[in-house]
């Protein structure tokens, strides 16, 4: 990058950190719905009885 | 009428200041400006260069499925390879022709539209791009693997797609690297649309494409991860002993589904919600008039990303849910009909009284308009519960999806392409042959999907390499509209390349109603641009709406 986008980048170091924290907040939230929509089956799961949680049962087949 | 044949490129004191940056526009070259890319116009190139060798070879596997049923029997290719080439063509398709198409399209236009220098995150956008061919060769490569390339159809329902041959786990793996760039991109967008817009740019200035774009990027960074847990899943029932989705072991493979879809119709609007952008842009400036409803457009989109979430079960009516979870499903659905339809009507009222052309960005545009209407239609016929449960699984929902994703989300592409490309080249492309490529497109796009509803609606399942003689009228007309289709399109990477080659120089404005920061700036757009943030006073004149 040339040195005025540099400057418009990097100059203001209250931008810096609202860049840094809204990546860091959007990341959480993709992480929350990966773990989360895995997590809700694993629970649905064992509510359930076997399934996912049962890998004992399904080893042994 | 286009201002593209001998004004000079440079007609404001914002061009002039350019001009002046342009004397100190470096840039790297050879293959490193490639790779080691953070510029985002370059990586916007790369990324349309992808999707169109994306498009190519997914569209050549749309030829084998149209040759293949050209006529009843089993002639060019075995069962397999068939189901194969349905799930590849769609794979390819949407995650490597039309998603990475509208990503060029935002790091090409989303800075240069809110004045920002760059996308926040240029390093991010950088591996967001150069994860996409890694992905996609191991998952062309499956096509030579023992048992072949995955055949479960896109929707990768379990327990069939479990069964798949030494495909599986490479084919995981690719939709994987595919979400990653798709969390990422979405990331960069919307941190550089909170972040980096130029003083003066509200929230409310921003043009519909920014906005579609904003919008859309919420919507991929809630509907991937769980695309991603649902393969991550598939994947443990696989090698780890897990039975998420298999019914003898205790798991449920209708929860697959459940799960599948509340990531699969965001999607929908994760491919369609920039096209809206892009058809706001190009209406106003071929009507000579301002977009009809701003605001309103606005909250339409933002509704129809909210809503894009509640629906998900419409896919799923035969599996048998509950009646009050068919009954909220169905009306859910039909609610997605009152914001789009604030949509339709309001281009149809920005071009109402105006003095309209149709240079070939229109033309697309328009096309987008009629067609993609006639998908929203069928559509409102499969939200219907009873209908849907003759619809389900005929070439009637191929015909619907197709008219929503060719002549809607890849006609807008296609248009957005034809409007933007003399801003990054440069140049003026040539307009007989690309409204050639609009009247080619049009016809045969009808011709190859229309049969289709008759088809299904007489009860043609789809996913079959074989059918029953009394369909074979229409396949025959539904294949040459596919190979026309499919060859019409060869106009276009020709358009462009001989445009880049040989085109006439064209204008700062080019289109002379445009509106818009990016049309401030000087044709091409320098390699650096808004180095030094545009003035309110430019904002606000492009900001016309």
């Amino acid at each position: 990058m040339i040195a005025g986008q540099m400057r418009v980048l990097d100059s203001d170091p209250e931008r810096r950190r609202r860049v840094r924290r809204t990546t860091l907040v959007l990341a959480c939230v993709a992480l929350a719905f990966y773990i989360g929509f895995i997590v809700m089956s694993v629970m649905r799961s064992s509510r359930q009885g076997g399934g996912a949680a049962d890998t004992t049962a399904a080893a042994s087949r | 009428m286009a201002e593209h044949t001998h004004a000079p490129a440079a007609t404001s004191p914002a061009h002039a200041v350019h001009a002046v940056h342009d004397e100190h526009d470096h840039r790297p070259h050879g293959w490193r400006r490639w790779v080691y890319a953070t510029n985002h116009k370059d990586i916007g190139t790369m990324y349309l260069v992808f999707a169109g060798l994306m498009f190519l070879i997914g569209g050549s596997f749309a030829m084998v499925i149209r040759a293949e049923l050209f006529e009843p029997g089993m002639q060019l290719v075995d069962p397999q390879f068939f189901n194969s080439m349905t799930t590849m063509h769609a794979l390819f398709m949407i995650f490597g022709a039309v998603m990475p198409a509208w990503t060029g399209l935002a790091n090409w236009l989303i800075p240069m539209q809110i004045g920002a220098p760059d996308m926040a995150l240029p390093r991010l956008n950088n591996l967001s791009f150069w994860i996409l061919p890694f992905a996609f060769t191991l998952l062309f490569s499956t096509l030579f693997v023992p048992g072949g390339a995955p055949a479960g159809g896109w929707t990768l329902y379990a327990p069939l797609m479990v069964q798949t041959g030494d495909a599986f786990p490479m084919t995981i793996f690719a939709i994987h690297m595919m979400g990653a760039s798709s969390i990422l991109g979405a990331i960069n967008v919307i941190v550089t649309i909170m972040n980096m817009r130029a003083k003066g740019m509200g929230l409310l200035r921003m043009p519909l494409f920014v906005w579609t774009w904003f919008i859309t990027a919420f919507l991929l960074i809630a509907a991937m991860p769980v695309l991603a847990g649902a393969v991550t899943m598939l994947l443990t029932d696989h090698y780890f002993g897990t039975t998420f989705f298999t019914a003898t072991g205790g798991g449920d493979p209708i929860m697959f589904q459940h799960i599948f879809w509340f990531f699969g119709h965001p999607e929908v609007y994760i491919l369609i919600l920039p096209a809206f952008g892009v058809v706001s842009e190009i209406i106003p400036t071929f009507s000579r008039k301002p977009l009809f409803g701003y605001e309103t457009m606005v909250y339409a989109t933002a509704s129809i990303g909210f809503l894009s979430f509640i629906v998900w079960a419409h896919h799923m009516f035969v599996t048998g849910i509950p009646l009050a979870g068919q009954l909220f499903f169905m009306l859910s659905t039909m609610l997605i009909a009152v914001p789009t339809g604030v949509k339709v009507f309001n281009w149809t009222a920005t071009m109402y009284k105006g003095s309209l052309s149709f240079e070939p960005p229109m033309l697309f545009a328009l096309g987008f308009l009629f067609m993609f209407t006639i998908g929203g239609f069928s559509g409102l016929m499969l939200a219907l519960v009873p209908a849907d449960y003759e619809y389900h699984g005929t070439y009637f929902v191929v015909a619907h999806f197709h008219y929503v994703l060719v002549p809607g989300a890849i006609f807008a592409i296609i248009g957005a392409v034809y409007y933007w490309l003399p801003k990054w080249s440069g140049k003026m492309y040539d307009m007989r042959l690309a409204t050639w490529h609009f009247w080619l497109s049009t016809v045969f796009v009808n011709v190859l999907f229309f049969p289709q509803h008759f088809l299904g609606l007489a009860g043609m399942p789809r996913r079959i390499p074989d059918y029953a003689v009394q369909f074979t009228d229409w396949n025959m007309v539904s294949s040459i509209g596919g190979f026309a289709f499919g060859l019409s399109q060869l106009l276009f990477p020709y358009i462009v390349l001989k445009c880049l080659r040989s085109g006439e120089p064209a204008t700062g404005r080019v289109w002379e109603s445009a509106h818009g920061l990016e049309w401030e700036l000087p044709s091409p757009a320098p390699y650096h641009s808004w180095g030094e943030p545009p003035s309110e006073a430019l904002i606000a004149r492009g900001a016309a709406h």
